[in-house]
């Protein structure tokens, strides 16, 4: 089986990298990221896991594999690790990384069944025949019996997980229910404070927090991109200014930090990253807010990648914006 | 050049060194030492990768350089520190290299520090090696029970299944969740690395 169907397409030059197929080059540079860029640094870190669980699995091909144990599991943390994945997998999937248990012990009667009748025609009905097939049938028969129990205890539980399992389903729906309900209550409130603010814009006063920002040049308020996405948001940038606000509105406001990284959709390439900055409230709702240099914008789309910055520093993209800049 | 051992010193860092280096390193914000050990754990398993036989101990003496570099110089300009971390790391590398090459092996070179048939990854292990494999299950069991519930759930989901049940699986995962793959890669790696420690740490207790 190829490694590819465990790891996503973007993240084999990691795998390359950890079975030591890169070059020296190639392998510096993904070194430096690996401590210097957070993004790099977990997304190796995961490409790793995978790695080592599809050798654990016995799922990577025979080359792969002994490239792994020839390459990369040459120290002992790296074994540790394996030790450590196998337990997990073990854990997580007992019945794929356990031995099976040996259900043919319990059950050894039905063999014996079917010989006992043809070895009792083929012998003399002799006294000790008999006396050993009747303890053969009371032998059988109590085995018979235990099953029969063991096979009705089974159903019983059975049926008590399904039912369990259909209670579960219940609540999930519950759950599911509650949170299209509270996504579409985001949706109106989202709604309101865009005409909000664009009523505030018209009057040249902003909401207090976003003020000082949403006057320093053209103000923009946008929503996470999200699997419905609506029509994107466009601005066209006044000749002459030095920033354009953004106030970028959060779903929660979990992280003590925020930094945003202008992208070019078209390449991916990052033009700008703001200052960590901590989330603020516009009208209630969390959002951060950041001044990107005007020069930076021309006419096409941009993404503006959110990322909560953890107190240890490391960071996770939370959210993405989309905007179209105009002339 | 001077030698790593005369530059694995001896001298320990003062806790006013320290205290810079934690800020430093915190570019800002305060993160209590967080970002420290997360750095330390990077550099650790870069020295790993690089097949050193004590990463912990290069990781250390990373470490230590910059703080003795912030003692004397007051600053340091290369932002952000992390890539800062990265050339003197990679200077430590070297060093450690030069000095140990005729006993280490160079990562374009591979070969085992110890012969891989020590390790043996299948299930025919002795009974004192399926003793040691129970009892790693059972703090693995025992930490499992420490995460939360959507922690929990998660990491099930997320390392669950082999192949391409698996890929599906995580996509609607995050899709449930709202965030994307990158995202949901990072949290289950989190709780994966959590648990890692945990487990460690429940193996030594024992």
């Amino acid at each position: 089986m190829s490694l590819s169907h465990e790891i996503p397409h973007a993240d084999e030059q990691f795998v390359r990298y950890l079975l030591g197929l890169l070059t020296e080059e190639e392998a510096e540079r993904v070194d430096e990221l690996s401590i210097a860029d957070d993004d790099i640094a977990w997304r190796l870190r995961a490409a790793e896991n995978d790695l080592v669980d599809a050798y654990v699995r016995g799922t990577l091909k025979d080359t792969d594999r002994a490239r792994f144990e020839r390459v990369y599991l040459v120290t002992p943390k790296r074994r540790d690790k394996v030790r450590f994945a196998k337990s997990l997998l073990a854990s997580i999937e007992p019945a794929a990384a356990r031995p099976a248990p040996a259900v043919s012990t319990s059950a050894p009667a039905p063999a014996k069944v079917l010989s006992w009748p043809q070895r009792l025609l083929a012998q003399p009905a002799t006294g000790w025949a008999l006396a050993a097939a009747a303890t053969l049938f009371l032998v059988l028969s109590g085995t018979l019996l235990m099953q029969t129990s063991r096979l009705r205890n089974d159903v019983g539980t059975l049926e008590t997980e399904r039912a369990s399992a259909d209670q579960r389903v219940q609540v999930l729906q519950q759950q599911v229910d509650a949170q299209r309900a509270a996504a579409t209550e985001t949706g109106h409130e989202l709604e309101r404070l865009r005409t909000q603010l664009l009523e505030a814009n018209q009057r040249g006063n902003a909401e207090p927090r976003g003020a000082s920002l949403l006057a320093g040049g053209v103000a923009l308020l946008l929503t996470p991109q999200t699997r419905s996405s609506g029509v994107m948001p466009s601005l066209a940038v006044r000749p002459g200014a030095d920033g354009v606000s953004f106030a970028l509105l959060l779903e929660s406001n979990d992280f003590p930090r925020y930094q945003v990284a202008l992208k070019d959709p078209a390449t991916s390439a990052i033009l700008w990253r703001s200052e960590k900055v901590a989330a603020g409230t516009l009208n209630h709702a969390p959002a951060v807010s950041v001044i990107v240099p005007a020069r930076l914008l021309k006419a096409q789309h941009y993404a503006l990648e959110l990322s909560g910055v953890r107190a240890a520093g490391a960071a996770d993209v939370v959210a993405s914006y989309v905007v179209r800049v105009v002339q | 050049m001077p030698q790593l051992d005369t530059l694995r010193e001896t001298r320990t860092l003062t806790s006013v060194a320290f205290t810079r280096l934690l800020a430093w390193l915190d570019d800002g914000v305060d993160s209590g030492g967080a970002t420290y050990l997360e750095m330390r754990r990077r550099l650790v398993w870069y020295f790993d990768r690089r097949n050193r036989l004590t990463p912990e101990e290069l990781a250390d003496e990373t470490l230590n350089r910059i703080a003795r570099t912030l003692e004397e110089s007051g600053s340091i300009a290369i932002k952000p520190p992390a890539r800062y971390c990265y050339v003197v790391a990679r200077f430590v590398l070297l060093e450690d290299l030069r000095k140990k090459e005729h006993t280490h092996v160079r990562l374009d070179e591979p070969r085992a520090l110890e012969p891989v048939a020590k390790f043996q990854p299948r299930p025919d292990d002795s009974s004192d090696e399926h003793v040691v494999r129970e009892r790693r299950l059972d703090c693995l069991e025992r930490c499992l029970s420490k995460l939360k519930p959507d922690q929990r759930e998660l990491i099930v989901e997320y390392y669950k299944d082999a192949a391409r049940e698996r890929i599906d699986r995580r996509r609607a995962l995050a899709e449930r969740l709202g965030i994307s793959m990158n995202a949901l890669a990072v949290r289950a790696c989190r709780i994966r690395d959590t648990l890692e420690a945990c487990v460690g740490a429940c193996g030594k207790e024992r």
